[in-house]
């Protein structure tokens, strides 16, 4: 049967990459006596079913990220109130590690340890963040919190990922959320120079720029890192997943 | 925690059906032994949607087969039911029969 492969990615956005290709195989397998379009309307039928775990748990991540830079931005958490530019390198720090948990625990329930995890280091990180006003400290502490959550993550069942390798895969989360932000603000700019050079208006800079700095953008924004991040999680526990299936199969 | 009570009626059938599948437990032979046993022919979303969850409660536990060119070279996710959820279908079925205990639904059935 053709598009399989496109069946076998459309299942990946809602589950593990092994998971959806177990899944592809016993849909082929039960489309020998049903028919091609039995196959598709079985692969849409669960990616709805798994899509609404997900859907559910980014919803209540994205809150919980919007109640932060809420809080955030009336300066509730400890900091100065600064209503104008709510997307501080504290706020940008703080939203992700206390929406990652609850997207994880949400997602994957208490059991996994992944949002175990999530949650220890958020707490930690958040506790330290929040609780010290000096600089060093700031970054000291969360950075402390994520080499011991990644030492603990080596425990266990995976005994053969080294603390350096989980380090890594948690900076490469990093790395892609304020990749992803700052490929979102260069597309904005890009936009600018494109409308005023259609418009040939030197106004519609000043109309762009307060439509930016009002709410709805931010919200944009805040849900394009909290995507980002969430997806990184799952991919992240997703290559843990299929490497310890790889194990036991050996 | 008392796992059992926590597991509905379709999370029982499906964990019920695995174990009937003994060593052959994957996808297919578990959702035919659903239709085979209630006469209801399960939605595959639905059931693995179950399965998922009840391997990330700890009830299940999956391993993967060696891939099969009639899967389009994938392998086959096999599942066995972990002492936990032996032990919380246990407990859900004792409730059942405790509840009917006295009613002689079943010998009126029969």
């Amino acid at each position: 049967m053709k598009g399989t492969r496109i069946a076998e990615r459309l299942l990946s956005c809602v589950t593990t990459p092994a998971r959806a290709a177990s899944q592809v195989g016993d849909l082929l397998e039960l489309s020998r006596s049903r028919g091609t379009l039995w196959f598709w309307r079985a692969v849409l039928g669960n990616a709805a079913h798994g899509g609404v775990r997900f859907m559910m748990a980014f919803a209540s991540a994205f809150a919980c990220s919007q109640t932060i830079a809420m809080l955030w931005a009336h300066g509730i958490l400890g900091n100065q109130p600064d209503r104008n530019s709510v997307y501080t390198v504290g706020l940008l720090v703080l939203a992700p590690i206390c929406a990652v948990p609850v997207f994880l625990l949400l997602r994957f329930g208490w059991r996994d340890d992944h949002a175990r995890f999530s949650l220890l280091f958020a707490l930690v990180a958040a506790i330290s963040f929040l609780c010290y006003p000096h600089t060093g400290f700031r970054w000291t502490l969360p950075a402390a919190a994520v080499f011991i959550a990644s030492v603990t993550l080596a425990k266990g069942r995976r005994r053969n990922r080294i603390p350096l390798q989980s380090l890594a895969q948690i900076s490469y989360a990093v790395a892609i959320s304020v990749s992803g932000l700052v490929l979102f603000f260069l597309v904005l700019l890009f936009l600018w120079a494109l409308m005023c050079w259609w418009v040939n208006l030197p106004q519609a800079f000043g109309v762009v720029i307060a439509t930016l700095a009002g709410h709805p953008v931010n919200d944009l924004i805040n849900a394009m890192i909290c995507l980002v991040i969430v997806r990184v999680s799952e991919r992240m526990r997703s290559a843990g997943l299929t490497r310890s299936a790889l194990q036991t199969t050996r | 925690m008392n796992v059992g009570l926590n597991l509905g009626e379709w999370e029982q059938i499906v964990l019920l059906a695995v174990l009937r599948c003994e060593s052959n437990a994957y996808g297919v032979p578990i959702r035919d032994e659903i239709s085979l046993c209630t006469g209801r022919e399960p939605s595959t979303g639905a059931l693995y949607t179950t399965l998922d969850r009840l391997e990330d409660k700890g009830l299940l536990r999956s391993r993967m087969g060696t891939p099969t060119a009639e899967r389009g070279g994938r392998a086959r996710r096999f599942f066995t039911v972990t002492a936990q959820g032996k032990a919380a279908i246990v407990r859900a079925q004792s409730a059942y029969r405790r509840l009917l205990e006295g009613l002689d639904l079943l010998k009126e059935q029969a």
